[in-house]
Formats: structure tokens, sequence, C-alpha cells
């Protein structure tokens, strides 16, 4: 018999674009969820966010949580991202190159001179430091079933206390670009001018890997790693 | 073989420039003597944020005992340590920014503070630092306490999750004048110069509140009581009828200055 729910708490490596009826037989989300033997998922993702909106949903939401049946997925974002603009939450990414299509003249300009003057300290590694303790501590208070994951850095930083987490979804999504690094990444994303048509930013065929990892990890208390295991260089 | 160590801002900072002017009265020295700490450790600045405090206190880690006692003092959760080698720069408001960090930064600060900053963001990541420091706690297995400087949070984790802590430092040290106007010819006249605000008090607090501080916080540490900073302190006490004498007593006896910076901090 089915119980609990899923939770997905992030930004766009949680976000989906096509219909259910389109995913649902290949989707992370929807296996999961089946693996799991949860009745239903609930996705809190936005594309854009900064770590503090997604931290304030998961507080915001953490009433429904069952602690006995749930599960909780945090998928953390880009440390240097910043919730400036509550209401309009997607514009965290503030280096991306079509941010001030998404802001007011005044608002760019502020963002501007803050990334030229105001940037020369530790406070973005500080607050990621901050972030991550606090889910530990709450995982603990609340005696939540919460698994962080990491989207982009995982170097140096603590996702899990028990076990082991290597790479983070942005080598997943990276190694499926031929060349399997950053530079043929960020060649090939201009190329599509910004717009990744993947959905959570993986193909459909690394999908069904990451739910199997995925459910290993939360079950059977598996490391969690990134960096092998999936299919890699299939776009060019 | 036991150390008091204090963490925060200028709540805590305990300066001196030479030994007649080293206030043995602040109230995180008497807590030392009360405990009977073998060492007093005290970290705080003026002006910081608590980024810089979490960086202080994940750098003591590894040099605290089991017998140790650790006075974190929490500040505004909107204070931005932007400037990486000035960290006391992070209460921005309260700075001459032209004179202070040039007339380009001091632009990048004012459109910061009209168009990013937000209050709901501070509070969200104050909550998460509070957090932070509350896992550290339990994971190094520290007898720690926090003590808030500025807000209280509303939701969220509790300021201090080993001790009952109600208020704050900010309630004592505005509730020992008698009105605003008080407050300001105290900053303006009386310390300041008509253009600088300043405050002559040892850790904001008149000489009287830090022997009422060290007591309730011994209280708190060793028997568990309740630190309440919003009932017990000497209030209405500053006003501009007052005896100067009494007030001077009543004062740290470095009157510290804006431009007075060498001074140092007191840790023995």
């Amino acid at each position: 018999m089915k119980k609990g729910k899923l939770w997905i708490f992030g930004d766009s490596y949680g976000t989906f674009h096509q219909p259910g009826d389109k995913l649902k037989d290949w989707h992370w989300m929807w296996s999961l969820t089946e693996k799991l033997g949860h009745e239903n998922f609930y996705n809190i993702c936005e594309d854009g966010v900064a770590n503090e909106w997604i931290y304030l949903q998961m507080i915001q939401n953490s009433n429904q949580i069952d602690k006995q049946s749930d599960t909780v997925i945090f998928i953390t974002t880009q440390i240097n991202r910043q919730w400036f603009f509550p209401g309009n939450d997607g514009v965290g990414n503030i280096n991306m190159p079509s941010f001030s299509n998404y802001v007011t003249k005044e608002q760019a300009k502020a963002v501007d001179l803050y990334s030229r003057y105001l940037t020369d300290n530790p406070q973005n590694e500080i607050r990621f430091q901050w972030l991550l303790y606090a889910l530990h501590f709450l995982k603990i208070k609340e005696n939540i079933n919460l698994f962080v994951i990491p989207g982009f850095e995982s170097e140096g930083f603590i996702f899990n206390t028990e076990v082991k987490i290597k790479g983070s979804l942005f080598d997943v999504c990276m190694n499926e670009v031929k060349g399997k690094n950053f530079k043929a990444w960020s060649k090939w994303i201009e190329s599509v001018d910004g717009r990744d048509i993947r959905e959570g930013h993986l193909s459909a065929e690394n999908h069904p890997i990451l739910a199997e990892k995925f459910f290993q990890h939360f079950k059977n208390g598996k490391d969690l790693d990134f960096t092998t295991g999936f299919i890699e260089e299939i776009i060019e | 073989m036991s150390n008091l160590w204090v963490l925060g801002d200028s709540y805590g900072a305990h300066f001196y420039k030479d030994e007649k002017f080293k206030t043995n009265w602040f109230w995180t020295q008497q807590l030392c003597e009360k405990l009977k700490c073998d060492h007093y450790r005290n970290f705080c600045q003026p002006g910081i944020a608590n980024e810089y405090t979490q960086q202080m206190l994940t750098n003591i880690i590894k040099h605290v005992s089991p017998n140790d006692y650790i006075v974190l003092i929490s500040t505004q959760p909107g204070r931005q340590w932007f400037f990486d080698q000035h960290p006391h720069m992070a209460n921005y408001y309260n700075l001459n920014l032209v004179d202070t960090v040039g007339r380009e930064k001091a632009n990048a600060i004012r459109q910061y503070a009209i168009h990013l900053e937000s209050e709901r963001r501070v509070i969200n990541s104050f909550n998460q630092f509070l957090g932070w420091v509350h896992y550290t706690t339990d994971k190094h297995n520290l007898n720690l306490i926090i003590i808030p400087g500025f807000e209280s949070t509303e939701g969220g984790f509790p300021i201090s999750h080993l001790y009952n802590v109600r208020g704050s430092l900010l309630d004592v040290s505005n509730n020992e004048f008698c009105s605003s106007d008080d407050d300001n010819w105290f900053r303006n006249e009386f310390c300041g110069d008509n253009k600088t605000s300043l405050d002559w008090r040892a850790g904001h607090l008149i000489k009287d509140n830090h022997y009422v501080l060290a007591d309730k916080l011994y209280n708190t540490i060793i028997n568990k009581e309740e630190l309440n900073l919003s009932d017990g302190f000497k209030e209405k006490i500053i006003q501009k009828n007052i005896d100067t004498d009494y007030l001077l007593s009543q004062l740290s006896e470095l009157k510290i200055t804006l431009t007075n910076t060498d001074y140092k901090c007191v840790s023995f």
C-alpha cells in the first residue's frame, strides 16, 4: 500500500515544463515516487531562484510534511545566486547574460555596482554553510527524512552527515555534452541561446539512472556519485 | 582549566588603550571571574556582521575544551561584510561611507541599500545563521549561549537552543534613557560634537547594568535560569539634567571616538 509523499524543493534541476502525462514514464520524480512507495510528489521548485528562496519554501511548508512517512529532497543551487528581489524570485542568477532583461534599469545598475565593488568577501561561502547546517539541524530537531542534494558546488561542503556525496547534478548535466568539460558545456549553452530544453537539465536517458541512484541513497544509505554511472557525451 | 570565549559585536567589545582605562567591571570580564575561568578570550569587534562572528567561532573551535564557556552575541541581521579586510565596516548605515570606503564603493552601498536590501531575505538568512550555530554547538558539544544584540527571531529557530533567552541587549541599552530626546542629547551633545553621534558607554551599557548582566548571565549558565533582558536592569537613568559626575562614573574610562582606533581589545 502506498503511503506518504515525496517533497522536492529546489531550482531548475527540479522544475519541468511539459505536462505530467508526457513525463510520467521516464522522469526521475515520477519513478522515484513509485520506487519509494509514495502516493504522490509535491514539487516546489522554480527556475533561477537562490538558496534563500528555496529554504523559505521548505520552512513555510514544513508543518505539512509528515515526519513518519514523507521524504524530502532539498536541491541546493549556485552559492553566488542572490534573492535580491522577493516577488521576482527567478532572477537569483545575477551573473546570467540576460539578467538586465528581467529587472528595472535601476535594479540592474545596483546589481552591477554590487558585483563590481561589494563581492570581495567570503559571504556567499559562509551563508551556504549556514544553509547546510540549518538543514542538518532541522533534520535532527524535527526528525525529517530530509536529503540535501547539490545542484552545483559540493567540494568542501557537507550535504549528508552519514554518507558520501561526490559531484553534483551539474556534473551529470555538463557531462552529457561532448567534451565533458565546462568550456564545452558553455559553448553549447551559448549555441542554444541559454535555453536548455532538457527537463531538469538532463536527457531522458539519465532520468531513470538518477532515480535509481537516489533510491539507493535514500533507502539503502549508499554513497551518491554524480560523476560516474550516467550516460555521457550525447549532446554535440 | 577553563576559558571564557566571547564573540560578537560592540556589545561585547572590551577596549583599552592602557592599563588604567581597562574597565575591569566590563560584564564579560565579571562573568569570567564569576565562572572562575582561567582565561578570558574576547574577540568582539564593533561594527561586524554575523558572518564574521561565524568565522571567529569556526577559527576557535579547535582550541575550545570541554570545560569552556562560549558567549556569542548576535548582531543586526542586516549588516553586510562587504569588505574582506574591513569586517568592522558591516554596519554601513552608521558610517560616513565616502570617507571610509571612497566614492565608488559608497555609491555601490547606497544603491544596494535602496534597490537590493530586503527585510524578508535578511530575516531568512538570520534564521539560517542560528541553525548553523545550533548545529555547530551540538556537533562539537559546546557550552554556548547566544545573546541577541538586537532583534530576536519571530518563528524559526530559537535564539539559543541550550538556554532560554528573552529580549535583547538593545532593550537594556535603550531603556537606560528617559526619552528619545535624552538619547539624542547623550549621543550627539554629551559624547559627540553635534556632528558625530557617539556612545561612551562601555558595550552600550552603563556601569551598573554590567553588574546586573553579569549576574543574570551567571545564573543562566550555572542555574539554567531564563536570561531575561527585558526586565531587572536599571532603566531611565540618562537624561539631560543628570549629575555629570555620576554619569561619567557610569561610562567607559576610554572615551571612544570614531577616529580613535588605536585601542586594543582586552583578552588575556
